[in-house]
């Protein structure tokens, strides 16, 4: 027998599936509009910037043909040379040279605390990773100026070089890539290491032997964050490296990096000067973009699911 | 992507909400305060001027902003200055702006305290700037490398010391580049063999805190305040208030308030020159 498919609602019921009604505000919808305001703020904010910068760089692609910025002769803007090629070199080399150092210094860190040392070391340790990953960078720049340098200088003068650049910023990288680290190896499941040492293995082989291979991805990843970091650095390496725009013929050579170009040249730049540096932005900006989406597919690649 | 149809509502509510707001925050400055942007040798003197000034009456607030000469002028144009500080002459592009003068500061050469040379004639510092005097022995010091030290080739130091040295900015041979005085002044403290180039009331400042740094003159007279007060210095630059040609009552009592003798002490103790009417 068929039933009447007509529904008879109540007016309350009805105001209660508005989509918006005083009746019906509660604590998880104001919640939710807070987070919704964060989260549009958040889009626009990234997409305001990446407008800036196109249009700083836009007169750059009307006026400058693009491979002069790596045919220049020099980096000389106000007299119309324009030659980026060392302070990009200056980037790579400092952000790669200090990941080197940061990379394999976490990864001992991160093992070490989470197999070899015991619980009240390893949490006092990293609270101290703590404090040093919130210190303000500038702090690291005016040590390294003070103490790093000087003595790099009594190897070879200026001592403000590639080689000052890469400590201080690979120094100023560890906590962050062994925090992430450490976050990797806490996240482990558990049975995953009780079986290793219900099967016999030693600490060591349970660590480097299966914990390292599991979180490979993750080491990858963290590792991709501090080159982020540190290709971002400005004040650090305005302070240690010289800023000399020529290309370096070694590690004890000064350089210059494409955000202490921006740094040291903004303030005076004119027009077609200042949208050179707004290009050397957008590369920057491309590149760690580039990063982000990098860490976000290892992160999801790197997942582990156990079944038990 | 959203859970339900009532958080797609809030989202959108949210997104038209933050639109509305964000112009409305940034427009929310065009009111009588006064805003100084450009020269960080100025910004000191302007921030201590500014302290005074704000007591009296009903003055307007004064906010002081540094970047340099260049991007004082820069913010001007653009409106998001009322006067830009700017610690060099006018450039001819620049004519159509006024200048007020309201102190005067010398730019020296910086050496390391240690360094044995106390004199440098200015061919010698043009062959040091350009490259062609590369070892200390060759001005009677130690038998080792010159380190130069330049600042970027359109910051206001740099431009008044090509101008004393006759060179143009791409004939510098810089081995380091510093960004402004404080940091010209420690690299010069930690490097023996390196010279520079600095505001003389700057280095004056930092070198009765102790730190290891002299000057040298440019040209023959001794790099002093007395020297610069008395005219008899030669690498000086001028320490400028520069607006548009029209200005508010406001702006204009701020300048004239700058070059009273009421501030003439302020300027004093930050080891610059006034210009008193």
């Amino acid at each position: 027998m068929r039933r009447a498919t007509v529904e008879v609602i109540p007016t309350t019921e009805r105001i209660k599936r508005l989509p918006w009604s005083p009746t019906t505000i509660s604590f998880d919808d104001l919640l939710r509009f807070v987070l919704a305001t964060t989260f549009a703020a958040g889009c626009v904010i990234v997409l305001v910037v990446a407008w800036v910068i196109l249009k700083g760089a836009l007169p750059v692609f009307h006026n400058i043909p693009l491979q002069r910025f790596f045919s220049d002769p020099n980096w000389y803007p106000t007299s119309g040379l324009y030659d980026l090629k060392p302070m990009f070199c200056g980037s790579v080399l400092t952000a790669f040279g200090a990941v080197m150092i940061a990379t394999p210094v976490s990864l001992i860190i991160a093992a070490s605390l989470n197999f070899f040392l015991s619980g009240v070391s390893a949490s006092l340790f990293r609270r101290a990773l703590f404090v040093m990953a919130a210190m303000p960078t500038v702090i690291f720049g005016f040590w390294g100026l003070s103490k790093i340098v000087p003595l790099i200088g009594q190897i070879q003068a200026p001592g403000l070089s590639l080689l000052s650049g890469i400590l201080i910023l690979a120094l100023m990288i560890i906590p962050t890539t062994t925090l992430l680290m450490d976050i990797a190896f806490a996240k482990l499941p558990k049975p995953l290491i009780q079986g290793a040492f219900a099967l016999g293995a030693s600490r060591r082989l349970t660590c480097f032997g299966m914990a390292l291979r599991v979180v490979r991805r993750a080491i990858l990843s963290a590792a991709l964050m501090g080159l982020g970091r540190a290709l971002g650095e400005t004040i650090v390496v305005v302070m240690v490296t010289g800023n000399k725009a020529e290309l370096p013929q070694g590690l004890f050579d000064p350089i210059r990096t494409l955000t202490a170009n921006v740094a040291l040249e903004m303030g005076y730049a004119d027009p077609l000067h200042s949208a050179t540096l707004f290009l050397s932005i957008l590369i920057l900006f491309l590149i760690a973009t580039g990063l982000a989406l990098a860490v976000y597919t290892l992160d999801r690649a790197g997942e582990v699911k156990v079944d038990v | 992507m959203f859970q339900s149809r009532r958080t797609a509502v809030i989202a959108v509510l949210a997104g038209w909400l933050f639109g509305a707001i964000a112009p409305a925050v940034t427009h929310a400055a065009e009111t009588d305060d006064i805003r100084l942007a450009g020269s960080s040798t100025i910004a000191p003197v302007m921030l201590e001027i500014a302290k005074l000034f704000e007591q009296s009456g009903d003055a307007p607030r004064v906010f002081v902003e540094t970047g340099g000469s260049s991007k004082g002028i820069i913010d001007l144009r653009k409106g998001l200055a009322n006067i830009a500080m700017v610690s060099r002459p006018l450039k001819p592009r620049e004519a159509d702006l006024r200048a007020h003068i309201i102190a005067r500061d010398g730019i020296a050469a910086l050496l390391h305290a240690e360094n044995p040379v106390t004199e440098i004639s200015k061919q010698q510092l043009r062959a040091i700037f350009t490259g062609d005097i590369t070892n200390w022995a060759e001005l009677g010091g130690t038998d080792s490398d010159i380190i130069v030290i330049s600042k970027g080739e359109g910051r206001a130091t740099s431009v008044v010391l090509n101008a004393f040295l006759e060179v143009t900015a791409d004939q510098i041979r810089g081995d380091l580049v510093a960004a402004e005085n404080a940091q010209m002044i420690k690299t010069v403290s930690l490097i023996p063999d390196s010279i520079g180039y600095v505001s003389i009331g700057a280095a004056l400042m930092d070198m009765s805190f102790g730190v290891p740094v002299k000057l040298v003159a440019l040209g023959p007279v001794a790099a002093t305040l007395e020297n610069v007060a008395n005219d008899s210095y030669t690498a000086i630059r001028p320490l400028n208030l520069v607006t548009e040609a029209e200005v508010s009552p406001s702006i204009r009592d701020l300048i004239e308030f700058s070059s009273t003798e009421a501030v003439s002490s302020i300027i004093r103790d930050l080891s610059y020159t006034p210009v008193t009417q």
